[in-house]
């Protein structure tokens, strides 16, 4: 069964201020419970990757952006992001 | 002149002079004003399209080179970034972002002078199978307003519907291109993993999502697939296809192909209409000379909830950097410490998308990562490896595209595994890397059905052919809108 902590720690990790903490218990639990389905299967199969050929790579060159992006930002100052205050 | 043409008819028309791309457009742009405000394809028109427009019928008449589309408007799910115009991913974060590049596919487009005339609907950061969990409200079904249009590119598919554009974009994660095309009857396909660069596509579930076309027609949608598909330097998980002209050879039929019926996709917990038409269209793919057999792809039954865990994951971790700082709605950061400001303005993102990201940061945690996310990535290679097995037996694969015909409104919304249910049929293709293509094929109480073609690993040429061999014994009537 989730828990209301469980459903607090997550939103703390995703960053998101929850009120509604029951909704988000009972709606995650019904879900997880039918993710458990997947706890049941009992399989040796290998994962498979995908793999990328070197080759694929660009190379590694500077591609010069003529516009000037943080120009397009908001809360912009000169070349500053206004953000809120950290510590 | 009639909106209701497919892009070579268009196309055609523009070459020999009987329309201009001012008049087409223009009739678009008020068939659009007259419709939408029903329908709500749209969350952005483009104001530009009509000089475009214009200036494309001056270098035609000047008989400069124009490029292949000649100004065919065409529709863009907003979660493709476009320079120049909004792309708001139906999500109050996003709500003015405007890119400052176009996504591959645009330059793509645009390069052969097609016209964008909007950005379509769809639910927040295509999260959703009805188009309702949009922040600017639902998209209706051209069909039946009080019905779904399917989802989540449901404002590319009621667009396409209603002739509002020739062609639309949209994006397939789990059947959000197939799943709306079967509720608004067009063709919508889920190309190939890496044979469409995703560059500039607004990231949900990475190794599972596509760009893919919809259109009234098979051949649209191989005159888009020639247009779009190929190696970008931007995306490296594109993948060299060679160069295969999509358009050719439509018309070779489907005699003396193989095609599988997945057993998993057919009869149980399924309408009982779909059911009759799937079997109906297996029919008369045999009527052309087609050798059809049951087929099992055991995995399928497990299939919904590994994908669930597998774009949660992804999305949870994606959706991270939304954080209102560079971007996003007016909230100031005055009086805020960092922390708190980001918690409280990611408090817009819809419930499903908070739900999602909930479910996915569960999965990935201590504890839970194994029991969830590792299975699912092993029920994902199981999948692998039976469609793989599949198609050394057949040529094709087929299914109804959902168990269900279009619903109504707020009918499932608060329902999730019910709306889980819906995409059994389409998750599949997504999790094996294949194509798969919606075909329009009946209409019964007013209501459309879609069927299911899927193909092995880069044969999309071999799936337009059936599908088109399919298309031509239905003659599917115009939407009543």
């Amino acid at each position: 069964m989730v828990t209301k902590e469980e459903i607090q720690r997550l939103a703390n990790l995703i960053k998101i201020e929850i009120n509604e903490t029951e909704k988000y218990v009972e709606q995650v639990d019904k879900v997880i419970r039918y993710f458990d389905t997947l706890d049941k299967i009992r399989s040796t199969e290998e994962i498979f990757s995908q793999d990328l050929a070197l080759e694929n790579l660009r190379p590694d060159e500077h591609i010069p952006y003529k516009e000037k992006l943080i120009e397009k930002l908001k809360n912009s100052k000169g070349t500053f992001v206004k953000a809120p205050k950290l510590i | 002149m009639s909106l209701s043409v497919s892009a070579t008819e268009y196309r055609d028309q523009i070459r020999n002079g009987t329309i201009t791309v001012e008049e087409f457009v223009s009739k678009t742009l008020e068939k659009i004003k007259k419709v939408d405000e029903q329908i709500h394809a749209f969350i952005t028109v483009n104001d530009d399209a009509i000089n475009q427009a214009r200036n494309l019928d001056k270098k035609l008449k000047a008989k400069e080179k124009v490029g292949a589309c000649l100004g065919m408007p065409i529709s863009i799910k907003d979660n493709i970034c476009t320079k120049g115009i909004k792309t708001t991913c139906a999500s109050k974060l996003l709500h003015d972002f405007v890119a400052p590049y176009d996504a591959t596919v645009i330059s793509r487009l645009k390069a052969e002078d097609a016209i964008i005339i909007g950005k379509t609907n769809l639910d927040e950061f295509a999260m959703g199978l009805t188009t309702e969990f949009s922040c600017y409200g639902p998209t209706k079904n051209p069909w039946n307003v009080d019905c779904v249009p399917g989802g989540s590119s449901g404002g590319s598919a009621a667009a396409v519907s209603t002739c509002e554009s020739i062609v639309s974009l949209g994006s397939d994660t789990g059947g959000s291109v197939r799943n709306p095309a079967s509720f608004c009857s067009v063709f919508g396909l889920k190309p190939t993993y890496g044979l469409v660069s995703r560059y500039g596509l607004v990231s949900y579930a990475n190794s599972i999502e596509q760009i893919g076309p919809m259109a009234r027609t098979v051949e649209d949608i191989a005159f888009l697939m020639n247009i779009i598909a190929g190696q970008d330097p931007n995306d490296n998980t594109t993948i060299d296809s060679g160069a295969v002209d999509y358009v050719d050879d439509l018309d070779a039929g489907i005699s003396g192909k193989k095609i599988g019926i997945v057993s998993e996709m057919m009869g149980e917990g399924e309408q009982k209409e779909v059911t009759e038409s799937t079997r109906n269209a297996i029919s008369k793919l045999e009527e052309l000379g087609a050798d059809c057999e049951e087929i099992s792809i055991s995995e399928v039954l497990h299939s919904v909830a590994a994908y669930y865990t597998l774009t949660a994951a992804e999305a949870s971790s994606n959706l991270a950097r939304y954080d209102n700082i560079r971007y996003g709605y007016d909230f100031g950061v005055e009086g805020f410490e960092f922390n708190a400001y980001i918690s409280r303005s990611r408090k817009n993102f819809g419930e499903e998308v908070i739900r999602r990201m909930l479910l996915g940061t569960y999965v990935l945690s201590s504890g839970y990562f194994g029991k969830y996310y590792m299975k699912a990535q092993q029920v994902r290679s199981l999948i692998k490896t039976q469609v793989e097995r599949a198609f050394q037996k057949v040529d094709l694969l087929i299914s109804p595209t959902v168990p269900s015909m279009p619903f109504k409104l707020g009918e499932k919304i608060n329902d999730e595994l019910a709306l889980f249910r819906l995409d059994v049929n389409t998750v599949t293709a997504n999790l094996a890397n294949i194509p798969a293509i919606s075909v329009p094929f009946e209409v019964k109480n007013g209501l459309p059905i879609g069927i299911q073609l899927f193909a092995g690993h880069l044969q999309e040429k071999l799936l337009f052919q059936a599908a088109h061999a399919l298309s031509k014994l239905t003659k599917l009537p115009e939407p009543p809108i």
